[in-house]
């Protein structure tokens, strides 16, 4: 299935929340061999707010040419005083080809770039769990 | 004590097949719990003694209180129900048995090597 099918079927599945994308597209044995875990920092947002994880140059981009690219994702806050939602999870599950606006909710806007909706205002860490393109570091 | 595995680390062919889950679990201390695989991930390959490379939990609760995060390492799997700090036990392709010291709800990320692509238990 080309890839141009793909998105057009997927833009036609808005059953949930900001359109999440279904899962049936998880990675194969081979891209996962291509797996990169980026660890990041995301700055305090307004909280309940989108806020941006960039994946640094040091990691090879995300690889665009994939569904659901994005195996998952963890945030921590650094902080001091945890406070509830402090520490998320985000699942392959809960990408969003749309805005997101609930919690959990991501999407990847960019070789480099995830939109996640931050629900603390807290500075916090995040690692993201992804398939890149290669080896290389060339968005 | 549970009664430990003697842990086989996975080789390099089934290290490809590595996938990373984010679940939940919840709250209870000195208790053992279970935790789910969801279905957006392939199941655990159960045909290798150790599937599981890592388990991290972290606390969803406010306030953070002592073990509210913690791991699990490889060698903590058990072939018996876990009992103290740092044990699990895998029970089936989608779940593991932790063994939970803060009485919080938290959220859980598995490394573990899948039996495939898919997604059917």
């Amino acid at each position: 299935m080309s890839q141009k099918v793909v998105d057009k079927k997927l833009k036609g599945e808005k059953k949930m929340v900001v359109a999440p994308l279904t899962n049936i597209f998880f990675p194969n044995e081979e891209d996962r061999s291509l797996m990169v875990a980026a660890a990041v920092s995301v700055a305090a947002g307004a909280g309940t707010a989108v806020a941006t994880i960039t994946i640094p140059s040091a990691y090879p981009p995300i690889n665009l040419n994939l569904a659901s690219p994005v195996i998952a994702i963890l945030v921590l806050q650094a902080d001091a005083t945890l406070l509830a939602s402090g520490n998320e999870f985000m699942t392959a599950a809960q990408q969003c080809d749309g805005v997101v606006d609930s919690a959990k909710e991501f999407q990847i806007t960019g070789a480099r770039e995830i939109k996640f909706y931050q629900t603390p205002a807290e500075l916090q860490c995040a690692i993201v769990f992804y398939i890149a393109e290669g080896s290389g570091q060339v968005t | 004590m549970a009664a430990p595995i003697t842990p086989l680390f996975p080789d390099k062919e089934a290290r490809k097949r590595m996938v990373v889950a984010t679940c939940t679990a919840a709250a209870g201390a000195g208790a053992a719990k279970t935790i789910t695989i969801p279905d957006a991930y392939p199941p655990m390959d159960m045909n290798i003694p150790s599937p599981v490379l890592a388990i991290m939990i972290g606390q969803s609760e406010a306030t953070l209180v002592i073990d509210g995060n913690g791991v699990f390492a490889i060698g903590g799997q058990m072939s018996t129900t876990p009992d103290s700090a740092g044990e699990f036990q895998i029970l089936t392709s989608r779940t593991i048995s932790i063994w939970k010291l803060a009485n919080k709800t938290a959220v859980v990320m598995v490394c573990y090597i899948s039996s495939g692509s898919g997604q059917k238990t």
